[in-house]
């Protein structure tokens, strides 16, 4: 038996649930294929994190021996300097990819922090600088797809500080749907430290002025005026622009639980599940199900529909738009496996990451870390400007976690103090009074698009499936290193300004992600935001998608994801590819509107609920 | 400016994830004497010697709930020794070893000590992060703060 669907995504994480749910809540009949299994809910997960006394983020979810996932433990540092990696990404170095990523359904969307700031305007320009790639379109192109995003994710912002310290055009009337999470402890202390006072970044003529700002979440808030005044709005739509059905708040507010990653216990943090929840009856779901590589006609470059692994047998399946939706790396991953996409010989390369220089120390009183969301504020001043021609730019987070980033978590540090001989009231007073004053900064870097940061098929080793497993080769530009330098002398001036104890080290064994910059070592760990690897452009000669996210060589051809961005600026990507990702899918919606145009009655934008042909079944 | 080289680290941060293993290297060094050793399958004189080595008074630990628990915990390992119990009621796991259940981990000591709470173990409440931290170390069984989660949250079946 052989049927079309009218979209098959790749994929049921955070870009291919939004996409699903867009084409879905439009009348189309989509079909999703999900390597990993299903996810348990995020109280379930905490709650096996914790039995199993912590563990990278990937281990509370389910692992499909079909499908398996890198993590950060994947990689060990050698006491000599270098790494040594083991799993599903072969590392070929010369420095580590230091992030993992899921498979599981609901992605790497049910790990993240949730974090989910804009990018801005200078950020699409970042050749223009004289670093990395532009991008074909603008922070103005994705405006209204932001606020879309926003409304999907329940992001908590404010705009007023957003514009005033963040410099975002965002539009006078426009609320985010809730209130910015309140600040941390921790927080204020540095505000008070910090706020008005300047630093001097080596690389930058004039100082820098300090000001600690508020970072836009997608967890639970306070609800604003917009929330209430549209409460559920019943679905606005327009053949041009975003979607505007779907909540703008759904779930408790956050209740400060701390352990965002690898599961908010109470479901205040978004994922992917809660778009999963809202999916129209014509949206329909295969976990378990590897795609392995797309089908095309040779002739027309058309995608055909996809090919999967199932139950031991491998499937087809036929659709008129194919939009791959599995991870930057797992994408890149699907078009080298297929032969496809690769006219621009840019598939795979220009990966990216956040290399996250990580500081720390001891405030002198306690701050009561180890309270509320990951980070909650953050210092926004080297992100921008001048400084970006000479070292890349880098955003810092506050971090609300203690050491625990750092790898010096209070089991760490109590398994030290033990080890040293302290017992009694003497190792609980001593633990009680470092702990309590843990911190630490997090400086994420911006990595340009460099074509030599690629991901190949790994001609020696293959998946449990048999299939090429991934393969990695990563560098740090001088320029991010440049970043390093500049990062960590800001750091040494905030430190002094805090009174704080400086306790940053980088022992080798326990960084694999360490480098030697004029002298001086840097150590980084991955924020797990890997983007670039089927970036977009202007020309099919240079880049892999156009600014829809639609293969140059193949029409009906999505590649959605961060693997689209060109640049990443300093900002966390996701909320930047939830946009990109609402905006294709009002690109997928006319291209299957122009497809079934001989069937169709009524013009584009009246088709509002397109009602669904008689359910497909495919021939397997 | 920059650090020119790399300073000493007093910590071993080799552990990033794995906070036993550190542990366990030297956990043979301080064993108890066998005369303490035996007296320990009382539950009684566990929770006294447990006391002097953990600076938590009795009352306090049997407020975490982990005293029977704890004490079977050590009885089913042969070779005792001050490290092991410590590390047992600091982290709920004995060393080299997962914690004995989620609500051994979610006890842990080690976060008493600064009167917090495990990642993802209780629900303080919206904005608690906000406020100061309660000074000095508990003396009560209430250092699980606010509204704690449900069965799921204090180590109970997941929901
Ligand atoms: C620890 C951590 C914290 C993070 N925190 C933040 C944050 O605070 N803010 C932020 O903006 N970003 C954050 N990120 C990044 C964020 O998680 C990613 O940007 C986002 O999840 C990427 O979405 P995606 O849909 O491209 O990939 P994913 O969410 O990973 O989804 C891809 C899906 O495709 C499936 N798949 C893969 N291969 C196949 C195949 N062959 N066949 C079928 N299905 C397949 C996978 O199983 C998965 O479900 C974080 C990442 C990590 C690791």
């Amino acid at each position: 038996m052989s049927a079309r669907w009218d979209a098959v995504v790749v994929g049921a994480g955070f870009a291919g649930t939004l996409v699903a749910h867009q084409l879905g809540a439009q009348g189309w009949r989509v079909l999703v294929l999900e390597a990993g299994r299903a996810a348990p809910t995020g109280a379930q997960a905490s709650a096996a994190h914790r039995a199993a006394g912590g563990g990278p983020p990937t281990s509370p979810y389910p692992h499909s021996p079909d499908a398996p996932s890198p993590d950060v433990t994947d990689l060990t540092g050698l006491p000599d300097g270098g790494f040594t990696a083991t799993g599903h990404l072969g590392q070929y170095g010369p420095l580590p990819y230091a992030s993992g990523y899921l498979r599981a359904n609901g992605g790497t969307g049910l790990l993240w922090t949730g974090l989910a700031p804009r990018m801005h305007p200078e950020d699409f320009r970042t050749g223009d600088l004289g670093h990395g790639r532009n991008w074909p379109i603008g922070y103005h192109d994705l405006e209204p797809h932001y606020r879309a995003a926003e409304r999907e994710l329940g992001v908590a912002a404010d705009a007023g500080e957003q514009r005033a310290a963040v410099g975002l055009p965002i539009p006078a009337d426009y609320d985010f749907p809730m209130r910015a999470i309140p600040a941390s402890f921790l927080d204020r202390q540095l505000a008070d430290a910090f706020d008005g006072r300047t630093v001097r970044d080596p690389a930058v003529p004039d100082p820098a002025r300090l000001a600690v700002t508020a970072t836009p979440h997608a967890r639970n808030g306070v609800p604003t005026r917009a929330a209430s005044v549209h409460g559920r709005p019943a679905g606005g739509r327009s053949a041009e622009g975003p979607l505007t059905d779907g909540p703008l708040t759904e779930g408790p507010l956050c209740a400060g639980s701390a352990g965002c990653v690898p599961a908010c216990p109470t479901g205040a943090k978004y994922t992917p599940l809660r778009t999963q929840a809202r999916w129209a009856a014509g949206v329909e779901l295969r976990t378990e199900a590897v795609v392995s590589r797309v089908l095309a006609d040779p002739e027309t470059g058309r995608a055909e529909g996809v090919e999967y692994l199932a139950g031991g047998r491998a499937h087809r399946v036929v659709a008129d738009l194919v939009v791959l939706a599995a991870h930057a790396i797992e994408n890149a991953r699907l078009l080298l496996l297929s032969g496809l996409a690769n006219r621009s010989d840019q598939v795979g390369r220009n990966l990216m990451d956040h290399p996250a220089l990580l500081t720390w120390g001891l405030m002198p009183r306690p701050v009561g870390p180890y309270r509320g969301p990951g980070s909650t504020s953050g210092l926004e001043a080297f992100r921008f400007g001048p400084g970006r021609e000479r070292r890349a730019p880098f955003r810092i987070e506050i971090g609300n976690w203690g050491w625990s980033w750092a790898g010096g978590a209070p089991e760490a540090e109590a398994a030290t103090l033990l080890a040293a001989g302290l017992r009694g009231k003497e190792l609980r007073e001593r633990l009680g009074d470092r702990l309590g004053r843990q911190f630490s900064l997090q400086f994420e870097l911006e990595q340009p698009a460099d074509p030599a940061n690629r991901v190949t098929l790994d001609p020696d080793r293959r998946d449990p499936l048999g299939l090429p497993a991934p393969a990695v080769r990563y560098d740090l530009s001088d320029y991010v290193r440049e970043g390093m330098a500049s990062a960590r002398a800001v750091s040494d001036q905030l430190f002094a300004l805090l009174g704080a104890e400086d306790h940053t080290a980088y022992p080798a064994a326990a960084w694999p992600g360490r480098l030697e910059h004029r002298g001086a070592v840097h150590g980084y760990r991955g924020a797990g935001h890997a983007g670039g690897t089927h970036l977009m452009g202007d020309s099919p000669a240079t880049s892999v998608v156009d600014h829809w996210q639609r293969c140059w060589d193949h029409p009906n051809l999505y590649a959605v994801g961060c693997g689209s961005m060109p640049s990443l600026g300093t900002s966390n990507p996701s909320l930047t590819m939830a946009a990109l990702a609402l905006r294709s899918a009002g690109r997928m919606h006319r291209d299957l509107l122009e497809l079934n145009r001989p069937a169709a009655v009524t013009p584009p934008a009246a088709s509002t609920s397109r009602t669904p042909e008689p359910s497909p079944s495919e021939h397997s | 400016m920059s650090v020119s080289d790399e300073r000493p680290a007093d910590y071993d941060l080799a552990e990033s994830w794995d906070p036993v293993a550190a542990a366990e290297a030297d956990a043979l060094a301080d064993e108890l004497p066998d005369e303490v050793a035996d007296e320990l399958a009382d539950l009684d004189e566990f929770l006294r010697v447990s006391a002097e080595l953990t600076g938590f008074d009795v009352p306090e630990l049997r407020a975490t709930g982990m005293a029977d628990e704890h004490h079977r915990t050590a009885l089913a390992h042969r070779v005792r020794d001050e490290h092991a119990l410590v590390h047992l009621w600091y982290v709920g796991a004995w060393p080299g070893e997962a914690p004995s259940s989620a609500r051994a981990h979610d006890q842990g000591l080690v976060w008493r000590t600064f009167r917090a709470t495990p990642p993802g173990a209780a629900a303080p409440g919206h904005g608690s992060w906000a406020e100061a931290p309660r000074d000095g170390a508990t003396r009560s069984g209430a250092a699980l703060g606010g509204a704690p989660l449900g069965g799921a949250a204090l180590g109970g079946e997941a929901r």
